[in-house]
């Protein structure tokens, strides 16, 4: 389905049509829920906070300023409940440093790769995903794939364009090594 | 052998979107919606002409200049004289309808029902 900007839902629910929110919530609770489930690591919550998020958004919309743009303001929103949440539960969540090569099971690999399918490519690149540190995940995650900008990704974390450089940096490379050990020969064909 | 940084990063852009979204449940956005249902729109939050001290110095001004010619005494005015003698007929005109049992009955029962009808009004909004 191919939206329309989110300025035309705003107003509408503005006006009173409530429906037309439905419509915003459509066109972003994917990428929200992402962004929410790097945080938090764990589905339930993350479509709690998600959830929490857009309420939060609705009954705020009035004071929207059509200066930022609204998946920004939401993804903030988005952003700060999971860090609250996170807060509150004490994760202890495990950094892609904590691992020493032992601790992945690589298997007989020439086997491995021979079975080797898009479904589990998936799971790997999400796998690897899941070993970076939450705002790692959370930067990549929003700038490749939903092609933002550094400027507004420090907008949404609160951390300086320059760190959100280094965090993305660090964390490709982080991606980029942990894939060359599961993806070993697929990696080098692709690159 | 180094690897060119630009199809690094072609490579991490492909395989992230490859990996695409993750997604909500699929009820998500009608339990959402059914949670904004019973509500109100949102409130559009306006700027107010005044602000509290200004409506404080309006008051006080106008309230003081009222008292002053209420209780002066003066009888100077600047404008044309206005004869109060007129809204002193209509007060007691007023004050012989009040007298009336019936009216004054009338009045009652119907502020009584008007104060009912919004304390009711309330309720229901807050429950």
């Amino acid at each position: 389905m191919k939206y329309l900007d989110d300025h035309v839902y705003i107003e509408k629910v503005l006006a009173g049509n409530v429906q037309a929110y439905a419509l915003l919530v459509n066109k972003h609770k994917s990428l929200a829920f992402t962004v929410a489930l790097r945080m938090v690591r764990n589905r339930e919550d993350a479509e709690e906070i998600t959830q929490d998020a857009f309420l939060k958004a609705y009954h705020a919309l009035g004071e929207f300023k059509g200066d930022a743009k609204f998946s920004t303001w939401l993804y903030r929103i988005v952003y700060n409940s999971a860090v609250n949440k996170m807060r509150k539960n004490v994760l202890i969540t495990e950094s892609y440093n904590d691992h020493t090569d032992d601790d992945v099971n690589f298997g007989n690999q020439e086997e491995e790769l021979k079975n080797f399918h898009a479904k589990e490519r998936k799971l790997y690149i999400k796998e690897a995903i899941d070993k970076l540190e939450e705002e790692e995940a959370i930067i990549i995650t929003l700038f490749y794939m939903e092609e933002m900008p550094t400027a507004a990704i420090s907008e949404i974390t609160g951390l300086t364009n320059a760190n959100v450089r280094v965090k993305l940096h660090r964390a490709r490379k982080k991606l980029q090594v942990f894939l060359q050990q599961r993806l070993n020969s697929e990696l080098k064909e692709i690159m | 052998m180094k690897s060119n940084p630009s199809n690094e990063e072609d490579a991490v852009k492909r395989m992230l979107k490859e990996a695409g979204l993750e997604s909500p449940s699929r009820d998500f956005t009608s339990n959402l919606m059914q949670m904004l249902a019973p509500e109100a729109k949102p409130k559009f939050i306006g700027q107010p002409v005044f602000n509290k001290n200004q409506v404080y110095f309006f008051t006080s001004l106008f309230g003081s200049f009222f008292l002053y010619a209420l209780f002066s005494g003066s009888t100077y005015a600047i404008g044309p004289k206005l004869d109060l003698s007129k809204v002193g007929e209509l007060t007691s005109s007023i004050q012989h309808l009040l007298s009336s049992p019936l009216l004054l009955a009338v009045l009652i029962s119907g502020c009584s029902l008007y104060i009912l009808d919004k304390w009711m009004n309330r309720a229901v909004h807050q429950a």
